[in-house]
């Protein structure tokens, strides 16, 4: 339940770039891990493969179940996936639209999606958002929105691409809270060390198409050495 | 935003707003093609009743008067040079084309007046609800949520423009213009992209949702 | 221009809004049977980016200035279908947004920039052989606008609201200029998006 396992994954661009090559791991369910490395390392496309967004060779299997084009979208329902800008993704006319999107596939009922919706709202602190137009929010609101239309699916697995860009530090400090308060997997794609830091408990390194390291977060940040050899810099936790 | 007028006066609460959706089209409408099939007789004692009647509507609705008629300006580049060129050119043309002009500021006051009160969703809701077709009902929401957003984005590049260009003219000017519109496009579709991704992780089929 | 309420007789609104409808009402079927959904977000998107594109001011001299109306551009980018629906929608919410045309005269707004432009300019671009890609798209942009202008002021006539000569070569005369601006906009922007994207002028036309 909420286990995630890549074995020999690749993915190449249409134009021959290479993303990454045969990259494997196991990430057990309820971890919490971050995927950390330097701009353009391939960290948002790794989460789009495991998403089934970009086709890649090899194999992923989703809670035990091996992903193919035949299952994608029951593996989907497993999925929260909140992508790096809130724009790409509130794409309905009300917040409570947004959240609600796709509910009904998840085979809740229109009394329990609504009553969902406002549970999510309220858990994300908009309690009484749900006429609000999201070209009318904040860039927080906008991702705490995102959050809570994430959540209000009941994934296994949450999937975050630098969900911290952008914010300023009181919502930066709200969006730490409502991710450390899901129970479930979470894969955090940043560069907000510090964050990874407060938030995973494992990591992972992605640079120059590979996996250069992985290990407890403890282990992997702390490590100075390491970390400028992949030009990263050590969070403050850690100094 | 400038922009967002019609959200924030169509969010507030009075009697007007109240009124349903579609009743409130239907009347606009009515008032629209009562205004149109009036014969020019009719006009000039019929019109002062209907401006009483939206002026009243206006105030018990909250929306500033002020605002209203401001925008019913936009109608004057339209209908100044249609008075001078029927002055001119038509028999009876001053007298016709004043006649012109009460209708259409009195049917245009209608028409912002229905949409200062009348929120874009309900809109969207009642003509689904009337069968109006659902892709356009979609390309109409989309227009709405993403017309903001490319609005920011078109004017950010602009002012960066002007800001670096000095006193272009002309041509240049039409040229980087234009570039700024491509841009524009090519963002909105990669942007399209991502929002399809988006849509597929919650499930999105083609049908449904919207 | 888009026609405000008022100045078209009833007899012109009927057979306007008749022909318009007459020809929305299959090509919804058609694009509704054609579209693959990953098209959906494309359209709306498109559409959020031609009623922008539209309120760009483009400074020429003296005060005036010109706008794209973009209803060719987009069918060219997108395929006639979309441009039309695209174009249709755009209309209808410039009309609500912004009082620019009316409530009742949407079906003639409609016929002179959805189906006069989008529709009728695309055919009239895809004449032109490959190699006048660029010459093509100048021609058809600019031939649509002064077309529609022409159906524009044939409306406002029958309607009664403009005199015959005069109204006929007003409307005609002040269109050339803002046709010529459609075509050189409309040509820069397919060249720039040559330029940075070329696969996108190479998309399913639907």
């Amino acid at each position: 339940m909420g286990s995630i396992e890549a074995k020999n994954i690749s993915f190449t661009y249409p134009d021959g770039v290479e993303v990454f090559k045969n990259i494997s791991f196991y990430i057990n369910h309820h971890e919490s891990v971050g995927i950390i490395g330097p701009n353009g390392a391939g960290k948002t496309t790794l989460l789009l493969a495991l998403s089934g967004l970009v086709r890649s060779s090899g194999e992923i299997l989703i809670s035990k179940v091996i992903k193919s084009e035949k299952n994608i979208n029951e593996i989907r329902k497993k999925i929260s996936f909140v992508f790096q800008n809130p724009d790409d993704q509130l794409f309905m006319p009300h917040v409570e639209d947004d959240i609600s999107f796709g509910l009904d596939k998840l085979g809740y009922s229109e009394k329990e999606i609504r009553s969902i919706v406002k549970e999510s709202l309220r858990s994300a602190g908009l309690e009484g958002f749900e006429l609000r137009s999201s070209h009318h929010l904040s860039l927080g609101q906008k991702k705490r929105v995102c959050l809570a239309a994430a959540f209000a699916r009941s994934p296994e697995i949450l999937l975050l691409d630098e969900p911290s860009n952008e914010l300023d530090p009181a919502g930066r400090r709200e969006l730490i809270r409502l991710i450390r308060e899901f129970a479930g997997t979470k894969l955090v794609v940043s560069h907000d060390l510090d964050m990874i830091a407060e938030v995973c408990n494992t990591v992972l390194i992605l640079n120059k198409n590979e996996i250069v390291a992985s290990g407890s977060s403890e282990k992997i940040l702390s490590d100075k050495k390491l970390m400028e050899r992949n030009s990263l810099e050590v969070p403050y936790k850690y100094r | 935003m400038r922009h967002s007028f019609w959200d924030h006066y169509s969010s507030l609460n009075s009697p007007v707003h109240n009124i349903p959706t579609g009743l409130k089209i239907i009347f606009a409408l009515f008032l629209v093609i009562l205004l149109t099939v009036l014969p020019g007789s009719y006009i000039s004692f019929a019109s002062l009743p209907i401006l009483i009647l939206l002026i009243t509507m206006l105030i018990i609705s909250k929306v500033p008067v002020a605002n209203v008629i401001k925008r019913t300006l936009v109608i004057l580049p339209l209908v100044l040079p249609v008075i001078v060129l029927n002055s001119i050119f038509m028999k009876a043309g001053l007298k016709h084309s004043l006649i012109l002009s009460v209708r259409s500021f009195l049917s245009i006051f209608s028409l912002i007046l229905l949409v200062s009160v009348t929120r874009f969703s309900d809109i969207m809701k009642t003509l689904s609800s009337w069968h109006f077709p659902r892709i356009m009902i979609m390309i109409l929401s989309f227009m709405y949520r993403y017309f903001f957003l490319l609005t920011g984005e078109m004017e950010k590049m602009v002012r960066a423009v002007k800001m670096r260009s000095g006193g272009s003219r002309g041509f240049t000017l039409i040229r980087i213009y234009s570039q700024i519109l491509a841009i524009l496009f090519i963002k909105s579709y990669e942007r399209a992209e991502r929002v399809y991704h988006a849509m597929l992780m919650r499930g999105y089929d083609g049908n449904g949702g919207l | 221009m888009h026609i405000p309420d008022g100045f078209l007789s009833l007899p012109v609104i009927i057979s306007t809004t008749a022909v318009s409808a007459s020809l929305l009402y299959p090509s919804i079927k058609k694009l509704d049977r054609e579209i693959k959904p990953e098209r959906i977000p494309l359209m709306g998107l498109s559409a959020a980016f031609v009623f922008t594109a539209q309120l760009l001011s483009f400074p020429v001299f003296g005060g005036t200035s010109v706008h794209l109306t973009g209803a060719v551009l987009i069918s060219i980018l997108l395929g006639p279908l979309s441009g039309f629906l695209i174009t249709t929608s755009a209309v209808l919410l410039q009309a609500f947004l912004f009082q620019h045309g009316g409530l009742v005269t949407s079906g003639a707004n409609v016929m002179n920039i959805a189906v006069i432009q989008s529709i009728l300019g695309y055919y009239l671009f895809r004449v032109f052989p490959k190699r006048f890609y660029i010459s093509g798209a100048f021609i058809a942009s600019f031939s649509a606008v002064v077309v529609a202008a022409a159906v524009c002021a044939a409306e406002l006539i029958l309607s009664g609201t403009i005199p015959l000569k005069a109204g006929l070569i007003a409307m005609i005369t002040s269109h050339l200029f803002a046709g010529l601006g459609e075509g050189f906009i409309t040509v820069i922007i397919l060249e720039m998006i040559r330029k940075l994207k070329p696969g996108l002028l190479h998309i399913k036309k639907i």
